[in-house]
């Protein structure tokens, strides 16, 4: 009898969570591992779109020697790196900064906070009618300075920093609130004791602020670098992967490999690279974290 | 003296941080003026006087499809929700507060998941869903909606926080653990399951790879893929397309004025408890 009910009692966690973990395992964990599958299938036409053909490494060979895939990933990286230090950078900045009292500081803070809750698209559309190098406002205005303005999103060379920056923009809230919030940790009576020692707000944040948020700092740029590599709909808005391919970074060739060029195994072979790319980069953020903790 | 000097500072630096603001939603702005020209005065200077006109956002309501964007979304946005907020809160509370086997290698695993962006899955997630047959319904985007890691944290971090006091009470009185969760839990629960639905609300309205891939008729579609193709069938027309824009953007931006103290706790304990 007794034993029933310690059965009974051990079961009870179990099904609570198991509505849960039976839609992750359905529909979020399985198509992760169905990728892995179909990375080693033939399924590289039209006709043979759930063919069970087994090739070995036939798609990571192809998917390795693809001129594309190089200056797709380094595209990526380009587009990570710009991303993450502008983010996290003026994320740093805009939170100090509106840490401070002001004037009608919440209206000004959700002014701030608005590109973030915007979808890409739309984002998409007013940026490109800004910058559209013959007729746009932006142009106008270098023009009244006389010279013709740059090409912007249709120069090749431009192209790419202009959707990181302008993802940036749109992706610069969550930083900015993230950060506030970790300043507001920092207590009051170091900020008062660094005044007395007569520090200047920039070594205050130097030596008080930033060792003090530095924890909340590193979860933060995880986030932020597994952010930027969810770059797809900014990029589809702007500039579609053009001009030329100048924009093409590793998830519009995962697209266009899969359903413009039907060679669904390369791509699923390119999903699980990029995927292996992406917890290689959060693993070194995380040794750059621990012997981070383990210095201070 | 010294008062003045740090007066004109402070009105100095409220001015600049004013400045920086109205320069980050300048594109909301023009958004919103563009929307009301005729098309052939899109690029027009901006401070010329112009006829302004309902045109264009009689073109995008017009469409014979644009109430059926809306009430997809809605639809999907609304079914999601309710699904998630009850997986999500039963599943938590047993992660927060009950010990069992395979706990934290569980949590583990869903936290790994949290790592993959879904640009990396396109393709096992299309040949997954054509294959039980989710393609082009609005499920597709709802059923893998359902059981997001994120919000899993996001409750399990906010179970943590209420007093346990509470709970071994209500044990000593011999209450169940539904029980617990159903009349401790829940009714302490108001502001994460606000912040639940407002974060729900604004990634599924916003969300354009997934209705995007999996969904193809036209009066199928979510409202964000379908500005895109109001972009690419619209031609020229950027007043329309910004007429567009404006429609798809301003109910979460609403949402997002009068929630804006939840939306903030939200995004703190995300980023910082991460």
């Amino acid at each position: 009898m007794k034993q029933l009910a310690q059965r009974r009692l051990n079961l009870t966690p179990y099904l609570y969570i198991l509505p849960f973990m039976g839609f992750f395992a359905l529909f979020n964990l399985y198509p992760l591992l169905y990728g892995f599958i179909i990375s080693f299938l033939d399924r590289n036409n039209a006709r043979k779109l759930l063919s069970n053909t087994f090739v070995w490494f036939e798609n990571y060979h192809k998917a390795l020697t693809l001129s594309t895939t190089f200056a797709s990933l380094w595209r990526t990286v380009v587009f990570t790196t710009i991303f993450t230090a502008l983010v996290m950078g003026l994320g740093f900045l805009f939170a100090v900064l509106f840490n401070k009292e002001f004037v009608g500081r919440k209206v000004a803070r959700s002014m701030f906070y608005m590109p973030y809750v915007t979808n890409l698209i739309a984002v998409g559309i007013v940026f490109k009618y800004l910058f559209n190098p013959s007729k746009g406002p932006v142009n106008a205005l270098w023009r009244l300075v006389g010279k013709s303005g740059p090409e912007w999103l249709l120069d090749p060379s431009l192209a790419l920093i202009m959707v990181a920056v302008i993802g940036a923009w749109a992706a610069l809230a969550f930083n900015v609130i993230t950060i506030l919030a970790a300043l507001q940790e920092v207590p009051r009576d170091l900020y008062e004791v660094a005044q007395i020692e007569g520090v200047n707000p920039i070594q205050r944040i130097r030596y008080v602020t930033l060792p003090l948020i530095a924890p909340h700092l590193f979860t933060l740029l995880t986030i932020t670098l597994i952010n930027s590599f969810k770059n797809f709909t900014t990029i589809i808005g702007l500039t579609g992967g053009g001009p030329g391919t100048a924009t093409q970074v590793m998830s519009l060739q995962i697209y266009n490999d899969a359903f413009i060029h039907l060679k669904f195994g390369i791509a699923a072979a390119e999903g699980v690279l990029f995927t292996l790319f992406i917890f290689l980069v959060n693993s070194l953020v995380n040794q750059a974290r621990k012997r981070w903790l383990t210095q201070h | 003296m010294a008062n003045a000097t740090l007066n004109s500072k402070t009105r100095l630096f409220t001015i600049i941080m004013w400045a920086l603001s109205i320069l980050m939603i300048i594109p909301f702005i023009m958004m919103v003026l563009i929307s009301f020209r005729i098309p052939g005065d899109a690029y027009k200077p901006f401070f010329t006087l112009l006829r302004p006109t309902l045109k264009n956002y009689a073109m995008v309501l017009g469409h014979k499809n644009f109430f059926d964007w809306y009430r997809n979304t809605l639809f999907t946005v609304s079914t999601t929700i309710i699904l998630r907020l009850a997986v999500t809160l039963s599943a938590a509370y047993a992660f927060a507060r009950m010990e069992f086997r395979f706990k934290h290698l569980l949590i583990g695993l869903l936290l790994l998941t949290l790592m993959v962006p879904g640009e990396t899955t396109m393709v096992p997630r299309y040949l997954y869903f054509k294959s039980i047959g989710l393609l082009d319904t609005s499920w597709v985007i709802i059923l893998p909606e359902v059981a997001q890691v994120f919000y899993l944290v996001l409750i399990i971090e906010f179970f943590r926080s209420i007093p346990n006091d509470f709970c071994e009470a209500a044990l000593i009185d011999g209450c169940s653990s539904l029980r617990i969760l159903l009349s401790i839990f829940l009714p302490l629960s108001g502001p994460i399951i606000t912040t639940t639905i407002l974060f729900s609300f604004i990634n599924i309205w916003n969300n354009f790879l997934d209705p995007y891939l999996f969904i193809n008729t036209i009066s199928r579609q979510l409202i964000t893929p379908a500005m895109k193709y109001f972009q690419e069938t619209g031609g020229a027309n950027i007043p329309g397309q910004l007429a567009g824009a404006s429609l798809a953007i301003i109910p979460v931006i609403l949402l997002f004025i009068f929630t804006q103290k939840f939306f903030v706790e939200g995004v703190t304990s995300s980023g910082i408890k991460g």
